[in-house]
């Protein structure tokens, strides 16, 4: 079940994001993420709100059929750093997460600018 | 089987009381029907009070499944119109009519789904309309929408379909 708390949180987090006060980079995933696991890390960014680091990052894993086949399936998910920048805590499956993920990378592309251009 | 061996017994025992009632020529005996009469009465009175008593219970659990049935349909719009609200407040510049269009969407719902709240949720509504029709100080003149204004209506309504969703939520554990 989902936590209201937590849907609160990351719809603060877009609110920060889309007024230019939180900004996101674009980084390496930490290697207690990448270590010892099939998964991939597609785009990492790595971000500050009142003073607590997270990141916003897609993974690729396996979907296993069978034992042999499987196909790929793919989740945002939102974490808690530590200063040493290692994942503390995650979450995903909300859709709030896939909504601040378009937008972290809206942002990072600098997509805005180059329509603004065109405006 | 149990029914069976109940309707065996209810046909045996009606076929004692006609032989007993034959026997005893209870036909023709006015203290018989006088008393017979007695229990019809007072089975008469206390059926009326029971027919009576579950067509009301019937009308007031309508009325409740009524309610709890347009509660999730609200939360279903809210978050629908949550993110339209959301997404205009991103590109503010030159969508501000579009949000106040929504706006007064948003206010329509609460409007309506207030009247079958109580509580905390009910109080959060009409905050929320409030916050949303921007009453000046004593209900005078109008706030202007700025930006700020916005996000922070915005962050409220999530607030409000947060709580209708935890409030939809409980209607169905109590319904299970």
């Amino acid at each position: 079940m989902n936590d209201s708390r937590f849907s609160n949180m990351v719809a603060r987090l877009i609110e920060e994001t889309a007024r230019g006060r939180m900004s996101w980079h674009l980084s390496n995933p930490p290697r207690n993420i990448t270590d010892g696991t099939e998964d991939l890390v597609n785009l990492y960014f790595e971000g500050r709100f009142k003073g607590t680091p997270f990141a916003i990052y897609e993974i690729r894993y396996k979907s296993f059929t069978d034992e042999d086949s499987f196909y790929w399936s793919s989740t945002v998910v939102l974490s808690i750093l530590d200063e040493g920048d290692r994942v503390l805590w995650s979450q995903n499956n909300y859709k709030e997460i896939n909504e601040l993920y378009d937008d972290v990378r809206r942002k990072a592309s600098g997509v805005d600018r180059l329509l603004d251009y065109f405006r | 089987m149990g029914y069976k061996a109940a309707f065996y017994g209810a046909v045996g025992f009606l076929m004692v009381v006609v032989a007993v009632a034959l026997k005893l020529d209870v036909w023709d005996s006015k203290p018989f029907w006088d008393e017979a009469n007695k229990y019809g009465l007072f089975f008469t009175i206390f059926g009326t009070l029971f027919a009576v008593g579950t067509f009301l219970y019937v009308g007031m659990f309508g009325e409740k499944l009524k309610r709890r049935h347009r509660i999730p349909e609200t939360h279903k719009d809210l978050q629908q119109l949550l993110i339209a609200v959301r997404q205009a407040l991103k590109d503010w510049k030159g969508r501000e009519n579009d949000i106040i269009d929504l706006l007064h969407q948003v206010q329509g719902h609460l409007e309506n789904v207030s009247q079958k709240l109580d509580g905390v949720e009910r109080s959060s509504a009409k905050q929320l309309v409030s916050s949303i029709s921007r009453e000046g100080v004593f209900y005078i003149g109008r706030r202007k929408l700025t930006e700020e204004v916005s996000w922070k209506i915005q962050r409220k309504l999530q607030k409000f379909v947060t709580q209708l969703g935890a409030k939809h939520q409980d209607n169905e554990v109590e319904r299970l």
